[in-house]
């Protein structure tokens, strides 16, 4: 065996070990760096080289040599040509070559009822045209522009994927896979883009019953979205959790946490684990998250690490937490030492992998030389 | 399982196209089928 194919097969083992509950050989070392710090740290002008696939390549490979992982790392899920294509209003580019994300509305109030009806029906007529100006239009139009958004979306999704199987071939990373797909939460789900955060909140309180309803309706779509057509090893669904923080406990209790916990034991039960990524702080829900299936994979970015390993940390597999601000404040031993911090509060009886408490978004966001050192740090210093 | 005229399973596909036989069947419903769910992942992915 080949020294590249022996730190394969120990990584994607720490990896396995970490998921399935039982201590690791180390602490894995999984942090998520995003395309748009990549492409920057590689040099790169953001606003034009996310529009050219063949950049993808060259610029993962630079993070690969400079910053250590177990798992290839670098996410990227925004494709400009995309958005474009569709004459997207949901996700918009910034004048830094960044694409923000504004409030949308794709639902109207008086839509509840037909989404209630049939949800699906309802995103392809009402939900989608709405947001992507390039839909509302003529059959034959529309029917072309779809043509070449699934073009595009199938051709970057083929160009991550080759990438990542490449580039992991050649540094030796584990197999692994916690971002098969990415449905949210159905509560997440109608307010993200369907009513928006503002509209979601009134309703909440001025019409609940259409809120649950809609909820309810949408919780088989997230199902199907996440849902594993063939079994794989070291493999997670990845939910981002949005609104619960912002929601009185009462509402959390009826309107986002059943179906919430319906669409991950249904992941769970079909042998897929989930990745929560927990944001903001849910520190009054920590009962509620004890509850999800054993090992769910719960990625925390704000809250009491401490509180969270004690009340969690023997059923669930947590990670995050570590300020990754600070890599931009902090001097590298400030920096390693937080990371000395997190490890002797999360790491003792395992089910625990390194990560931040969310990605670096862009290169200003950290001082690469802090990135590379606690990463480095961790890999080197965090046996069992 | 979700209802709608924008989504299909091999079986309502199928029954919707009494012409195909049974010979063509084998051929066609796993690909069939992996265009429907991909292009339902992809509908649903312009919404997160």
């Amino acid at each position: 065996m080949t020294d590249i194919a022996a730190l394969a097969q120990e990584r994607t083992q720490i990896i396995a070990d970490v998921l399935a509950g039982r201590i690791p050989k180390r602490v894995p070392v999984i942090p998520g760096i995003t395309y748009e710090f990549a492409v920057e740290y590689a040099g790169l002008d953001l606003m034009t080289a996310t529009w050219n696939p063949e950049n993808f390549e060259p610029v993962c490979d630079k993070v690969c040599q400079d910053f250590y992982a177990d798992v290839f790392p670098v996410i990227h899920l925004r494709f400009p040509a995309l958005y474009k294509t569709l004459g997207a209003k949901n996700w918009v580019m910034g004048s830094q070559g960044f694409l923000q994300h504004p409030e949308v509305v794709g639902l109207l109030e008086e839509e509840y009822d037909e989404f209630i009806e049939n949800p699906y029906n309802c995103i392809m007529e009402k939900v989608l045209p709405r947001i992507y100006k390039n839909l509302d239009t003529d059959p034959q139009t529309r029917s072309i522009v779809m043509a070449k958004a699934f073009y595009i979306f199938n051709e970057e999704f083929g160009n991550i994927g080759a990438t990542a199987a490449k580039l992991s071939q050649k540094y030796g990373y584990g197999t692994a896979n916690l971002f098969t797909a990415a449905p949210s939460a159905p509560f997440d789900f109608v307010a993200d883009q369907l009513r928006g955060f503002r509209n979601m909140m009134l309703d909440v309180r001025r019409i609940p019953d259409k809120v649950e309803a809609a909820v309810k309706a949408a919780t088989p779509l997230m199902i199907k979205m996440g849902w594993p057509a063939t079994p794989l090893p070291n493999a997670a669904v990845f939910m981002p959790l949005h609104m619960a923080p912002f929601m009185r406990e009462k509402d959390f209790a009826r309107l986002y946490y059943p179906t919430f916990k319906e669409t991950v034991e249904a992941f769970a039960k079909a042998g897929r684990q989930t990745l929560l990524f927990v944001e903001v702080d849910w520190m009054r829900y920590l009962d509620y998250l004890y509850d999800l299936p054993e090992n769910t994979i719960m990625w925390f970015e704000f809250g009491d690490p401490k509180l969270v390993k004690e009340k969690l940390g023997k059923k669930h597999i947590l990670t995050g937490f570590y300020p990754v601000t600070l890599l931009k404040t902090g001097t590298v031993q400030q920096c390693i030492d937080k990371a000395k911090e997190m490890l002797d509060i999360l790491a003792p009886g395992g089910r625990y992998y390194f990560n931040f408490d969310k990605s670096p978004l862009t290169l200003d966001t950290v001082k690469p030389e802090n990135l590379k050192a606690v990463l480095e740090y961790v890999a080197q210093n965090a046996n069992y | 399982m979700i209802e709608s005229k924008y989504y299909k399973t091999w079986e309502q596909y199928k029954a919707e196209h009494p012409e195909i036989s049974e010979r063509e069947e084998k051929a066609m419903a796993k690909r069939m089928q992996t265009y429907e769910e991909m292009m339902y992942g992809f509908v649903m992915f312009l919404l997160i």
